[in-house]
């Protein structure tokens, strides 16, 4: 399904974990909707037929979504409308995608419906000759370049039509230096996501943190690189922050949202006509340290930026459809 | 260099393996240059961290008490180590436990009780992972016997609170774990090993050298009450 064909102006969200389930609760006033990554409710188990069978007990093993992980969710899925947005999918490995998030996902969309799914734009895995896998634990950048290129729209396009909601990719921090000073790099990140917009039908899930930490990171201006990007194409923005370790500033979704990106976002809003929703980040482990106070603060914060958005950017006709489908919700929550 | 390859080389650079770009052929003058400095890059060694803070995290949660008793005897090191030299090659926990054990196995700096209890840890991930299938997958085939040379409760109890280890005792422990068990684990006293040790050479239609024989049933099993494992371990295991 094409990110064009008239998407809902969701809101403010945050991504759910089970440990935020209960503040969700208390303030689902303020939450318009929840991004779900399926990845957290999945499970090990032992099946006669399991594509794992590394272990020495001799048993084989696959990955499954357990129901009774998901089910707090679901509760809150009754409430809020969702979206998707996956860990592990591992779109950009040269070797293969990791076909078990899709199943997951798939069991997931069985479930609960969602208005869309998005991805991270690099890679996690590698098939080593012997036909072993190597997996990264963090999601590693791609190489700007059409084999790369040429590698990530199909798989993309596969990604659209799957399910009956479209897809959204989404740009990453890296640590590793540019690779523009090699022969092998075409184009900078910008062109690079310009020409996944242009070529594919999905589309972009801005992360205005992970965008801040590269430009902050790397020394390049984030307003003069955003002033390049397809904007039109931006349905949904994430916000985050994190911590400085050795000079770099890492993307850990454990503190509050930087005044920097704050700015970033007042500023990219009003060019954004089909922004579709704003979800604030954050780690399950963060939450006793930010606090529920400072998170609230934080969706709250979002939430006048969206409204000033709406005023500028939708007819009021418009602003009664988004206004009704809440009450309509709200309606059927009570 | 092919994307294949530019990535291997960067998932091996990542863990904080240079043997990747030794492995390389045919570099041109600039992909050489690229590879030598991205292994000096200081976003490298950030990328190795946020690696090895994600492995570290993973390696807790599969085995928690394993990792305690390494950090209780100054042997971090080698969690380092096994992060360094064995590549993740599935993300099935149960396979990682795997590595980790036989990692442990071969180190001559690992004592008797830590190589017993990595095989705990896994002897539990696999019998709840037997009892959660139920009916889907036979349970008759395992059964494990561990030997311990303190009363393991008392081991977890302190690994889990943080007090003081049991000392070593002269006299052995023995730890069943099974699928069928409620608590998929309990304690017996070394003459079920007596007995299993005679059932081996003269074994009775009742009495399987795998298992609890008949005449040392529940009751007469030392510490019956044992209680499940803290809802914490049990979690990470299931
Ligand atoms: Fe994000």
């Amino acid at each position: 399904m094409l990110p064009q064909q008239s998407l809902r102006k969701l809101g403010v969200g945050i991504n759910y974990h089970g440990y935020f389930h209960d503040l969700i609760l208390r303030h689902i006033d303020i939450i318009d909707y929840i991004e779900v990554s399926p990845d957290i409710f999945c499970e090990e188990v032992i099946c006669e037929d399991g594509n794992c069978s590394d272990a020495t007990d001799g048993y084989n093993r696959t990955f499954r979504l357990n129901t009774n992980k998901l089910q707090d969710a679901l509760v809150i899925g009754q409430l809020r409308p969702v979206v998707v947005h996956g860990l592990s999918l591992s779109i950009g490995s040269a070797s293969g995608w990791n076909s078990d998030y899709l199943n997951i996902l798939d069991q997931y969309a069985e479930q609960q419906t969602f208005a869309w799914h998005s991805e991270h734009l690099g890679f996690m895995l590698v098939k080593n000759q012997d036909g072993s896998e190597d997996h990264a634990g963090l999601i590693l950048p791609m190489q700007f370049t059409g084999e790369a290129l040429d590698l990530l729209c199909p798989r993309i396009q596969q990604l659209c039509i799957r399910y009956r909601a479209p897809f959204l990719i989404e740009n990453t921090t890296y640590y590793l230096p540019d690779f523009l000073t090699t022969d092998h790099q075409q184009w900078d990140e910008i062109e690079f996501l310009n020409q996944l917009l242009t070529r594919t039908s999905c589309g972009l899930l801005l992360d205005l943190y992970n965008f801040y930490c590269n430009a902050l990171n790397f020394g390049f201006d984030p307003y003069a690189a955003l002033s390049r990007l397809q904007l039109d194409k931006v349905i949904e923005i994430h916000v985050a922050g994190g911590v400085t370790h050795e000079g770099f500033l890492l993307d850990v979704h454990s503190r509050e949202v930087p005044e920097a990106v704050w700015d970033l976002l007042a500023w990219i809003l009003p060019k954004l006509p089909n922004l579709c929703a704003i979800t604030y980040e954050l780690l399950e482990q963060a939450l006793p340290v930010t606090g529920e106070e400072k998170i609230v603060a934080q969706l709250q914060r979002c939430k006048t930026l969206w409204d000033d958005y709406l005023q500028m950017t939708i007819s009021p006709a418009q602003q009664n459809i988004s206004h009704l489908n809440k009450v309509e919700i709200q309606h059927v929550a009570a | 260099m092919s994307l294949l390859d530019v990535q291997r080389s960067l998932v091996g650079f990542a863990r904080g393996s240079s043997a990747e770009y030794h492995h390389c052929g045919n570099l041109t003058p600039s992909e050489d240059k690229w590879l030598k400095q991205l292994l000096d890059a200081p976003g490298l060694h950030i990328t190795q961290q946020v690696q090895q803070w994600w492995r570290i995290s993973r390696v807790c949660a599969t085995a928690p008490l394993t990792v305690a008793l390494l950090k209780r005897h100054g042997l971090e090191e080698l969690i380092v180590e096994y992060i360094i030299t064995e590549p993740i090659r599935t993300l099935f926990f149960a396979a990682e436990l795997d590595q980790f054990k036989t990692f442990l196995r071969g180190k001559a700096l690992v004592d008797h009780t830590t190589r017993t209890l990595v095989e705990f840890e896994a002897g539990i991930k696999t019998a709840a992972q037997l009892a959660a299938a139920g009916n889907e997958v036979s349970t008759e085939s395992f059964s494990l016997l561990l030997r311990f040379q303190c009363y393991p409760p008392a081991l977890f109890a302190a690994l889990l609170t943080g007090t003081p280890l049991p000392a070593l005792e002269q006299q052995d422990y023995y730890l069943e774990i099974n699928p069928s068990l409620e608590s998929l684990w309990r304690c017996w006293d070394n003459c079920y090993h007596n007995c299993r040790l005679n059932c081996h050479t003269n074994c009775s239609s009742n009495c399987r050298s795998d298992r609890a024989p008949q005449h040392l049933q529940r009751d007469d099993a030392i510490h019956t009450d044992v209680p499940r494992l803290p809802s914490k371990v049990a979690e990470n295991h299931i």
